[in-house]
């Protein structure tokens, strides 16, 4: 398969395109996702029985937040095509001309490169292996396999998103557990009803551009079954990390009643008499689910800051 | 026989590009010399 054989056509007026600012380099990072990276990875360093040099601890980050980037940089690159005909990606740096596709690849390949090189040299091997998988998984799985080819793109791919706090875990103790899998479980399950929810009310782009989003593919309906399927999934992924022994109280009742609201906002979506009240209870649970997933992580970190206890394991 | 292509010089926008690019990198490099630094002599002092 010829890598740059999509994006000729939708790239030919900005063929001499590069030079971008500072600015466009670092939106080519695309800052939102790695400031969720950041924090879930920030969570698993806290999160993980042990302790690990507070420098070793922020040179784990600073890798996480950079492979993240470089994954972000490489997913433009490769996705430029599709990124130019969808309203909510044009103005992306490489679509919108300000730097070029190769200059997107080499700075993602770079970046690639420094961050597990310096994660795997300066801090642990296993931690470097786990971030290069990450990266591959997410460019090559993802975007290159997945993505174009299959509705269940995000339900594989979202496994991309949820190594993180899983790289921080091992940087700490050297291994993976079920503490580790818990909070990966976490941002896997979250992951389908985050974006379908989203695709419900973007779904015209992502059929503009020819990527088979559940909507668009499977219907409207089924996508709004799915998302509450997955939603409901979510309530014993929530459970997971009080029995691993990685959270107590605090973070049981805060679950509890995050993920019931997840789940309420899912069924109103799924209820959805017409078109307009669907489109509303989508944009509502794209919203909520963002926040479930930063008060989820958030209520662990702050267990761990308040020296608060965790409840005994299970396993 | 290949055609020969005429020589173009860098316009004054192009070094501009150029030179803060240098300056990035340099400073990535120094920065990448300054973590390995940093982290040799934390585990030299058993820090990990």
């Amino acid at each position: 398969m010829n890598l740059h054989e999509p994006y000729i056509s939708a790239l030919e007026p900005v063929a001499n395109a590069g030079g971008g600012s500072a600015r466009d380099y670092f939106e080519l990072l695309k800052p939102r996702v790695m400031s969720l990276v950041i924090f879930t990875a920030i969570v698993g360093l806290f999160a993980a029985p042990g302790h690990i040099h507070p420098w070793l601890g922020f040179i784990t980050i600073l890798c996480i937040a950079v492979g993240a980037g470089a994954s972000g940089a490489l997913n433009m690159w490769f996705d430029a095509d599709i990124d130019a005909v969808m309203k909510r990606t044009a103005k992306r740096p490489v679509p919108s001309g300000a730097i070029a596709p190769g200059e997107a690849l080499g700075f993602g390949l770079a970046l690639s490169f420094v961050s597990v090189a310096m994660l795997g040299l300066n801090v642990s091997l296993a931690a470097g292996a786990l971030l290069a998988f990450t990266i591959f998984f997410y460019v090559v799985i993802y975007t290159m396999g997945l993505k174009r080819r299959t509705p269940q793109n995000i339900v594989i791919g979202g496994a991309a998103g949820a190594f993180p706090p899983m790289i921080s875990w091992i940087a700490v103790t050297g291994h993976i557990d079920m503490g580790a899998i818990a909070l990966f479980l976490l941002i896997f399950m979250w992951t389908p009803p985050h974006f379908w929810a989203l695709a419900l009310f973007r779904e015209g782009d992502y059929a503009k551009a020819g990527v088979p989003m559940l909507p668009n593919v499977a219907g409207r309906p089924e996508t709004r079954k799915q998302i509450l399927i997955y939603a409901l999934l979510c309530a014993p992924v929530a459970a997971l990390p009080v029995l691993c022994g990685v959270s107590g109280i605090l973070y049981s009742v805060g679950a509890a009643a995050l993920t019931a609201m997840f789940i309420y906002r899912a069924l109103v979506l799924y209820l959805a008499a017409d078109a307009v009240v669907e489109d509303k209870a989508a944009k509502k649970l794209f919203g909520f689910s963002i926040v479930w997933l930063f008060a989820m992580f958030a209520l662990i970190l702050v267990e761990k800051l308040a020296g608060l206890h965790a409840l005994p394991s299970v396993f | 026989m290949v055609d020969k292509v005429p020589m173009k010089g860098f316009s004054p926008e192009d070094m501009k590009r150029r030179r803060s690019r240098s300056i990035a990198t340099a400073i990535a490099l120094v920065a990448f010399m300054v973590i390995i630094f940093i982290t040799s002599i934390v585990q030299m002092k058993g820090g990990h």
